[in-house]
This record gives C-alpha cells, structure tokens and sequence, in this order.
C-alpha cells in the first residue's frame, strides 16, 4: 500500500463524547442489572434451601404429630383403663364392704377367695343352722350357684368352705386377700 | 482495533478551483455507502460544513491537495538527487514511494495546515492523485487539468521524471472579453434607445456574431493555453530530462475541455493524446481510504 500523504491523520476516536457517557451509563446499568440479577438467583437459591428445610421441618412437625396424637391415644386409653380399675377397685372395695357386711357376728371369716365370677369363703361357724340361716340366704341371692363344704372342728364348731359362683363372663378381675 | 470496520467512517475530499469543491462518502468495511458532492463559494461556509460534519462522526478524515507551485516529484529518494535539482532539501517534506519522491515545501504545508479552523488529515502532493491514477507508466505524459492551472507527470520507465505545474495565463484575458462583451451589452442598449427598430435588427445580429466569436475565443482559449503549456513542458521534457520519445500524452480533465484538444496536441506536438474524465475528489478520497 503506497502512502502519498505528507501528514498522518490523529488518531480518531469511535464514539463522540456524549455517546461515550451514553455508553458507559448504559454498560453501567447492564453490569447493574446483571448483578441485580445474580443477587436474586442468590436469594431464591437461599428461599429454595430455607423452603425445603422447612417443608422438612414441617414433615418432621406432622410425624411428631401423629406420634403425640398415638401417644394421646394411648393415654386416653391408659386413663380409661385406670379410670375402669379405679371404678372397679371401687366396686370391688364395694363387694368386699358388702361381704364383711354380710357376714353375721356368730361367723368367724378365715378368709376368703374372690375370682371373676366366683367366690371362696373359709370360714367357722358355730353351727351349720347358724351358717345356714344367716350367711346362706345372702349368698344364694347374689351368686347363682353355692356350694357348702362343712368340717367339723375338735371343739364342735364346724369349719366351712363356701363357693359362690356366678354365670355371668365379663368378670375379669383377680383379687386376692 | 477489531471494532472499527462495524463503524462507519467519513471521507470529505476538497480543493479550491475557483470555488471550493467538495466531495463527502460514507464508507463501511472499504466500500463507499453514500456520497454527496458539495460547492461553496465562501471559505467560511466549507468550514462549516466541514465541521458540522466532523461533529456527526467522530472518524472523519479531511484530505485535500496542496496546490502550490514550490511541489514537485523526483525520480529517486536520495538526498543528493534533490541536491542536483537545487531543491532545498532542508526546506521541504518529502514523500517517498518505492523508488521515487514527491516533495513540497515545508512552509506551504505548514501554512495550508493552518489556512482552515478544522483538522486536515491527509495532504497530498497535486501529482499523487495523478500517480495514484496512472496506470501506462511508460513514455507517458499526464496533464491534470483544472480552471486556474494544469498539473503535468512525465514517466520515462515506470516512474515519473518529470513534475510541473503551471498556472494558466488565460485569467486576464478571460477578464478583458467578458469586460468587452459587457460594453457590448451597454452599447446595446444605448442603441435600442436612440436608432430606429430597422437598424436596431441589423445591429442586434452584428453584435450577436461578435459576443459568439468571442465566446469561442473564451472557450479555444483555455485549449490553446493548454498546448502552449504543454509543448514548453515537452520542449524542457527532451532538453533536461529524457531522451525517449513521449508515446502518448493522457489528459486528466477535471472541467470539461474541448475534445479538439486531442487533434490540436496531435497536429502541433504529432503525439497521440487522449482525454479522461477525471474525479480528481473521488481519488483523492480512494487514496485516503486506502490509508485506513
């Protein structure tokens, strides 16, 4: 390339100065943008990571839940049960009063044996007239079926043995004394 | 820088041949996008332009041509050469091409430099257009011709030898014939009011004879200077420079000259002539593009 002139041209520059200041204003605004765009890519990853924590926590919070609601159950469970004891203790307490009650003075109550449905009385009794007028009657009328078994003792007091049994099965509670 | 071919650039060409002309293109990746070509009679109004223009984009290049006579072109680069043609070499810039120059003197560089309000970017020689242009190199003789003057290149052997520019004289005259067909005009008027309308006719014709035959004078005016300019340059051409014959001389024009031109250089000179539409603008933008 041959070159003819005497002079060489000023270097030029590729913009004016006010689209220069455009320029850097608008690749100002773009960097700003970027960034603004990178912060909320930041951010939702953030929301992302807190979100599924908590969707976890929640998860957790649920089986806990259920866990407590299970075991509420059970103590439902548990407190109707202790309340049923209770009242049956109280029943039972009750029978055993009744019992003591029905036994008439001349008797002398060795001990006794209460199953779910039936009853074991050891006992002495001066006669078999006594037992049988006074402890008898009561007896016949609580249990369905009573059966006397008498022994006679060296001093002619008679040692007894009563089983009261009683049809129904919903009896299902043991004391002993 | 790899941005700058995405950018377009702004080539303004100018020159002042009795007004100044001017020539604007609009260039992407070395093609020309647009043009617009522009004449002012003012200098102040063509640096307005200018500068307006140098304000709407920022890669703008001015070039113009220098158009004094203290330029020329040598056929070598040494220093002694100039020193043989009694050029000072101390005095002038000198633009080196292969294995050939073109100079001019510093001071007119620098004044031209100085001459307008906006910067010139490119500064060319009057003959580098013309080499630019040339492509016979062999016993070829240039003329570059515009109103006030010619610009002649001489190439011996692929290279020019010889550089002339010489102001044409015809600026006088021209004067003079158009001060005369304005008395003319006076005289017929003066006429119109004082003779009868039969004579008047008779007058009205002789008058009109004499404005065309001056007219004529104008326009063969500027081709005969031209061959007088020419046969003194070839007449130094053979004395002081080359021995070979010239072939062919090629004229540049810039104006318009009368295509008589070619039988009045055959028969005076008995050298074959040729006459080329010139856009001396154009080239000296393509030069200048060709820089970038």
């Amino acid at each position: 390339m041959r070159t003819y002139s005497f002079i060489t041209p000023k270097k030029k520059p590729l913009f004016k100065e006010d689209t220069k200041l455009w320029l850097i204003f608008i690749i100002a605004s773009f960097f700003l943008y970027i960034f603004f765009g990178l912060f909320l890519l930041f951010k939702t990853y953030l929301f992302d990571k807190d979100s599924k924590k908590l969707t976890q926590q929640i998860e957790n919070l649920k089986q806990k839940t259920t866990k407590i609601i299970a075991q509420k159950e059970f103590i439902y469970k548990q407190k109707a049960l202790y309340e049923d004891i209770l009242t049956k203790n109280d029943l039972v307490k009750q029978q055993i009063k009744n019992l003591l009650d029905l036994i008439p003075d001349p008797i002398t109550l060795e001990r006794f044996y209460i199953d779910n449905n039936k009853l074991i009385i050891y006992g002495i009794t001066p006669t078999k007239d006594i037992y049988n007028l006074l402890m008898l009657p009561p007896l016949k009328s609580i249990f369905s079926d009573t059966k006397t078994y008498f022994y006679e003792l060296p001093n002619g007091w008679y040692q007894f043995k009563s089983e009261n049994f009683i049809k129904s099965e919903d009896e299902n509670q043991t004391t002993s004394n | 820088m790899f941005l700058k071919k995405f950018f377009k650039k702004q080539f303004i060409s100018f020159y002042f041949d009795e007004k100044y002309k001017l020539l604007l293109e609009h260039v992407k990746n070395n093609k020309i996008i647009d043009s617009i070509e522009k004449e002012f009679e003012e200098k102040k109004d063509i640096e307005k332009f200018i500068k307006e223009k140098i304000d709407e984009i920022p890669q703008t290049f001015v070039s113009t041509i220098l158009q004094t006579l203290n330029q020329g072109a040598i056929d070598s680069c040494s220093k002694q050469k100039y020193l043989d043609k009694d050029i000072d070499f101390d005095n002038v810039k000198i633009k080196c091409i292969d294995n050939y120059s073109f100079y001019a003197s510093i001071y007119d560089i620098t004044k031209l430099l100085k001459e307008y309000s906006f910067n010139i970017d490119f500064l060319y020689s009057i003959f580098a257009p013309i080499d630019f242009f040339a492509k016979e190199r062999k016993n070829r003789f240039y003329v570059l011709v515009l109103n006030n003057y010619i610009a002649i290149l001489g190439y011996e052997n692929l290279k020019p030898i010889y550089s002339d520019l010489i102001i044409l004289s015809n600026k006088e005259e021209k004067e003079e014939i158009i001060d005369e067909i304005e008395d003319i005009d006076l005289l017929n008027e003066i006429e119109e009011e004082s003779i009868s309308e039969d004579i008047e006719d008779i007058d009205e014709k002789e008058v009109n004879e004499n404005l065309k035959e001056d007219i004529d004078k104008l326009t063969t005016n500027i081709e005969v200077n031209i061959l007088n300019s020419l046969k003194k340059s070839i007449k130094e051409y053979y004395e002081n420079y080359s021995n070979d014959f010239i072939e062919k001389i090629i004229i540049l024009d810039t104006i318009g000259i009368d295509i008589t031109i070619n039988n009045l250089i055959e028969e005076e000179l008995l050298i074959a002539s040729v006459i080329e539409n010139f856009d001396l603008l154009k080239i000296i933008n393509r030069m200048s593009i060709e820089n970038i």
